[in-house]
């Protein structure tokens, strides 16, 4: 299975968000990487067909070797998506467990199959104990997770997820990490993120956007190798001995580099 | 207050340009000439002839005028000098009499006043005071009094303003709570108090300038069409205000009505406000206002039955009209001193503002509801831990059902846009208009010739003419024997009680002689009609034209366009790379193409439950109060419906009626649904709606009558449209069109 992004450019007005963005992602977790504004989300909402580019084409090859457009294919191309959008907008007064089986309805599942994968989801997002509790007065973190849970109803092979930790407290991060690194078994799984901790361990490639152009696209080891010594290295230092680290840093080196605006490795 | 201003400005400069260039159309239109009058340009050059030559021309209308267009001299083309001097010495004659009706007013009081005491007595004492004063010192001028009354007159630009008014408020209020600013001002020093004292000086601001700009706008467009006479003049010039008791000329008159009604709308604008901070939710919002605007207008409207009511002549419309408040000298009981109505008024003004302020100051300050519907949450909220409560004592069974998208739409309409609530409120504001609109006739008048209708009910036969004649000459002949049996009981012929009993009949034949010609005409208009191939009977029609005629149906407008405006509109949100919830929806199989038709589905399902109920109701309450005799009689039976289908009875044009109606109603629903997903904000979708379906029918009771009959308004009563031969079968199908248009596109957005 692979999903093929070629030449896919978007822009609003003289503002030009994406540029001839090309890329080929296979199973396994793709972290996208980038300051505001940087193209992510439009990205994201041109492969979930919210948004349609000005060039480009997105090609969806199947196991079986057969490739199409994914525009072409429409409905079926939709029946292999989960997407978790960055602010998704969940219905205030639905309870959890009705919003689940409205979205198990609208991804066209059949009742046993929903019986089996919502408590599971549920469970595995922390959401089991309050199933009756209305959305609108969930958390934010919470309503996170229930946007994730969506998102992964239904199995879906490609999972298009928009900042999926922003909002948790660590130990939820860590937990639904694990969790998606768990399901993305032979899934495209691509994740737009701040937050580099939660994808260095489990991203198989990390695609750096910077003005709507990659900056960079390689797996996590490469790309600290790209980053050691040099300034990059500096800078890192220099925080680390702000933050009482010396030697040895918790936090790659990638992560302090992508909080600077502008400072990715060309 | 700079920065409030600047955030204000920034979002009202468009719909108040809007607003004005529709008022100056309406001004425009209202102003133009009508060739079947005099213009006032005609009318005013005469007078300034008249008032130099006054004598030459006075002996040459002694002389005499001509009656003929033709031969005139000094009037306009298509009339005569005959019609000219008439207006000019009816004037005249206004000015004479002027003091003399004064007078008149003054004796009456006087001799009240013999007899009174306490308020009474104060009462008349004031009446003499201030007509004696009119009497003595107001000056009228003989002139053209030209342009003033229908500057005063003209009330569509009050009906803009509030709209503007509203909008106004809630830009200041509400969406700051939406885009969720608020919670982040609220969090700073000066962002409590100050802040709500900043916007209400800013309301207060904007309130006072875009009300001269329409005032200026107003009154310059009236001078440059129809031209204004002298401010010099006193107000008495003008006959609405002949009575009025202040010494005041028409330039005085004219800024204190200003005064008058900037304080309304000063007012309005405080109580739109109040309204934002409590519910800080633009639907709400929008019906709140329409309620309070309605209120107000249904007080002035008592002024028919109670024209010197309190309630009715201090309020908003009668402080936007002014009038009523000069056409006479009105005062209230206030401790057993008489206090007038311009002065209570004053008084609930001062104390209006106050209230309000501190109101909206506090409110502001104390806070508002974290939740996003906060006091629906409420509500919401409290039945949940009704909910809990009951959970030990009746286990919950989780929810394991797959539902139907289209009952899924159902649900979303009902509970998450609030729907059932929304309905159920206006459901029983129906009922409430309902009882009110359907009492049933009282009236003697009515009495008589509903027993006429029931004596002669059906067809025209023979004996039923007979009937007739019979009774026509029985009331002749009371009516012309009165004289002589009048003339007998003064000479002492007749007792007192036969006299009486011969009274009585005398009274009976002549309240009969009316309604008996009004059923002398309908035989003959039966006559007619069949002369002309259609048959007609008799028939009590009252209650059945109460059913054809019926008036617009506003909650049912309301309960479908609130619900159904939110019906694409409620799956977006405003942030800039979010699609909300449509996100989500229309990346999932079933989200596009059979989402799409599961929410047309639910809005055309629920549209027609609604109508139903509606329609019942009103059936409910027409049968109730009314006689709805004969339905099988050929629609025709009714004068008012002569032009119509012939073949048709009245129960088949009932019920042809009420498909039409609801078909239009169904349709107007699925523009409401499209409208949401073409414009993707229910504010937007709430104008548009309301400015199309709305506004003809306003301009039209300004005066732009050529629109009569070919409105949205006229296709849901669909009567008027029939009798007056309106094609309503192309009307309705440009209506499906542009809405099927709508749909299309509509569609055609969300699915791709």
């Amino acid at each position: 299975m692979k999903l093929a992004l070629n030449g896919v450019t978007k822009s609003y007005g003289s503002n030009l968000a994406l540029n001839a963005f090309t890329a080929t992602l296979e199973p396994g977790i793709y972290a996208l990487l980038g300051p505001n504004g940087s193209g992510k989300s439009t990205l994201m909402n041109i492969i979930t067909d919210n948004l349609k580019a000005d060039y480009g084409s997105i090609t969806y090859t199947s196991d079986e070797g057969v490739s199409e457009n994914v525009l072409k294919m429409g409905v079926r191309f939709r029946e292999k998506l989960g997407f978790m959008p960055q602010y998704p907008g969940l219905y205030p007064n639905f309870s959890i467990e009705r919003f689940m089986w409205y979205m198990a309805a609208l991804k066209g599942m059949t009742k046993e199959v929903a019986l089996e994968q919502i408590p599971a989801i549920l469970k595995a997002v922390e959401l089991d104990d309050v199933p009756r509790h209305k959305i609108g007065a969930l958390s934010g973190g919470m309503k996170q997770r229930l946007a994730l849970a969506q998102a992964v109803l239904g199995d879906p092979e490609i999972l298009i997820l928009d900042e999926p930790t922003a909002g948790l407290d660590p130990k939820q991060r860590i937990s639904i990490r694990n969790y998606i690194s768990r399901i993305a078994f032979n899934k495209i799984v691509l994740i737009a993120t701040h937050v580099v901790p939660d994808v260095e361990f489990i991203a198989r490639d990390i695609i750096m956007l910077k003005k709507g152009v990659i900056a960079d696209n390689a797996p996590p080891t490469e790309l600290l190798k790209k980053i050691e010594g040099g300034a990059a290295d500096r800078h890192a230092r220099t925080l680390d001995f702000l933050n009482g680290k010396r030697g040895g840093t918790i936090l790659p080196r990638f992560f302090l580099f992508s909080c600077i605006p502008g400072k990715f490795v060309a | 207050m700079g920065f409030e201003f600047q955030k204000c400005c920034s979002k009202v400069w468009k719909p108040l340009l809007l607003l004005l260039a529709l008022n100056a159309a309406v001004c425009i239109w209202v102003t133009r000439a009508d060739p079947r009058f005099l213009t006032e340009d005609g009318i005013a050059e005469f007078f300034d002839l008249y008032t130099k030559n006054a004598m030459q021309m006075d002996e040459e209308y002694r002389l005499g005028v001509s009656r003929s267009v033709q031969e005139s001299k000094y009037a306009p083309e298509g009339f005569s000098d005959w019609q000219m001097f008439r207006e000019i010495y009816s004037r005249i004659e206004y000015i004479e009499e002027f003091g003399g009706q004064l007078q008149n007013v003054l004796d009456r009081t006087q001799d009240r006043l013999a007899g009174s005491s306490g308020y009474s007595q104060k009462y008349y004492e004031n009446v003499i005071r201030l007509y004696g004063h009119v009497k003595d010192d107001a000056v009228l001028g003989l002139e053209y009094s030209r342009g003033w009354m229908s500057y005063f007159s003209y009330r569509a630009g009050d009906f803009l303003l509030l709209i503007l008014i509203v909008y106004l408020s809630s830009t200041l209020f509400t969406h700051e709570r939406i885009s969720g600013f608020l919670l982040i001002l609220r969090s700073t020093k000066n962002g409590r108090t100050k802040t709500a004292v900043a916007k209400l000086c800013v309301l207060t601001v904007m309130v006072t300038a875009v009300f001269l700009l329409f005032t200026t706008e107003t009154w310059l467009i009236f001078w440059f069409r129809t031209g204004f006479s002298s401010i010099r003049n006193g107000i008495q010039i003008f006959i609405s205000l002949q009575l009025c008791p202040y010494v005041i000329t028409v330039g005085q008159f004219f800024l204190l009505s200003i005064i008058i009604r900037l304080c309304a709308f000063i007012v309005f604008s405080l109580i739109a406000s109040l309204i934002s901070v409590s519910l800080y939710h633009p639907v709400a919002e929008f019906v709140a206002n329409t309620v309070v605007v309605g209120s107000s207008y249904l007080l002035y409207m008592t002024r028919s039955v109670s024209p010197d009511g309190l309630l009715a002549n201090i309020g908003l419309f009668p402080s936007l009209e002014v009038i009523p408040l000069f056409a006479r000298y009105r005062a209230a009981d206030f401790f057993g001193y008489p206090v007038s109505y311009l002065t209570i008024l004053a008084l609930v003004f001062i104390l209006s503002v106050l209230v309000l302020l501190s109101a909206i100051i506090l409110k502001y300050k104390i806070g508002i509801s974290m939740l996003p519907e906060s006091w629906l949450s409420r509500i919401s909220a409290s039945t949940g831990v009704f909910r809990k409560s009951l959970e030990g004592v009746v286990p919950h069974a989780r929810y394991e059902r797959l539902p139907s998208l289209f009952a899924a739409e159902v649900y979303k309409t009902l509970f998450l846009r609030h729907a059932l609530l929304c309905i159920a409120i206006l459901f029983v504001t129906k009922l409430f208009l309902s009882v009110a609109a359907y009492k049933p006739p009282v009236s003697y008048s009515d009495a008589v010739y509903k027993e006429y209708m029931q004596i002669l009910a059906g067809e025209a036969t023979d004996e039923k003419r007979m009937y007739i004649s019979e009774e026509r000459n029985r009331i002749n002949e009371t009516l012309q024997n009165f004289e002589d049996l009048q003339k007998q009981y003064i000479d002492g012929a007749m007792s007192v009680e036969e006299y009486q009993e011969i009274l009585s009949e005398y009274n009976t034949a002549y309240s009969r002689d009316i309604y008996l010609a009004r059923v002398e005409n309908h035989l003959i208009y039966i006559d007619t009609q069949k002369e002309e191939g259609r048959e007609a009977w008799f028939v009590y029609d009252t209650g059945w034209n109460k059913l054809f005629f019926q008036g617009y149906d506003w909650t049912l407008f309301f309960a479908l366009l609130i619900p159904f405006c939110g019906a694409f509109a409620s799956e977006y949100n405003g942030t800039s790379s979010s699609y909300g919830f449509a996100g989500i929806l229309k990346t999932t199989k079933n989200g596009r193409r059979k989402t799409m038709t599961s929410k047309y589905m639910s809005v055309v399902c629920l549209s027609v439950v609604w109508i139903v109920i509606w329609t019942v109701s009103d059936c409910f309450f027409l049968v109730k109060a009314y006689d709805m005799p004969l339905p099988s009689s050929p629609i025709a039976s009714l004068e008012t419906m002569a032009g119509v289908i012939p073949s048709l009875t009245l129960w088949q044009y009932a019920l042809l009626m009420f498909v039409v109606r609801a078909l239009v109603w169904i349709v107007f629903a699925v523009l409401v649904c499209s409208m949401s997903q073409i414009l993707k904000k229910q504010i937007p979708v709430l104008s548009v709606a309301a400015i199309f379906t709305l506004i003809p029918d306003l301009l039209i009771y300004f005066g732009l009558t050529a629109l009569r009959n070919w409105t949205f308004v006229s296709l849901v009563k669909v009567t008027p449209m029939l009798i007056t031969n309106v094609p309503i079968l192309l009307y309705l199908g440009v209506f499906v069109f542009v809405v099927s248009a709508s749909t299309y596109y509509a569609g055609k957005t969300w699915v791709k």
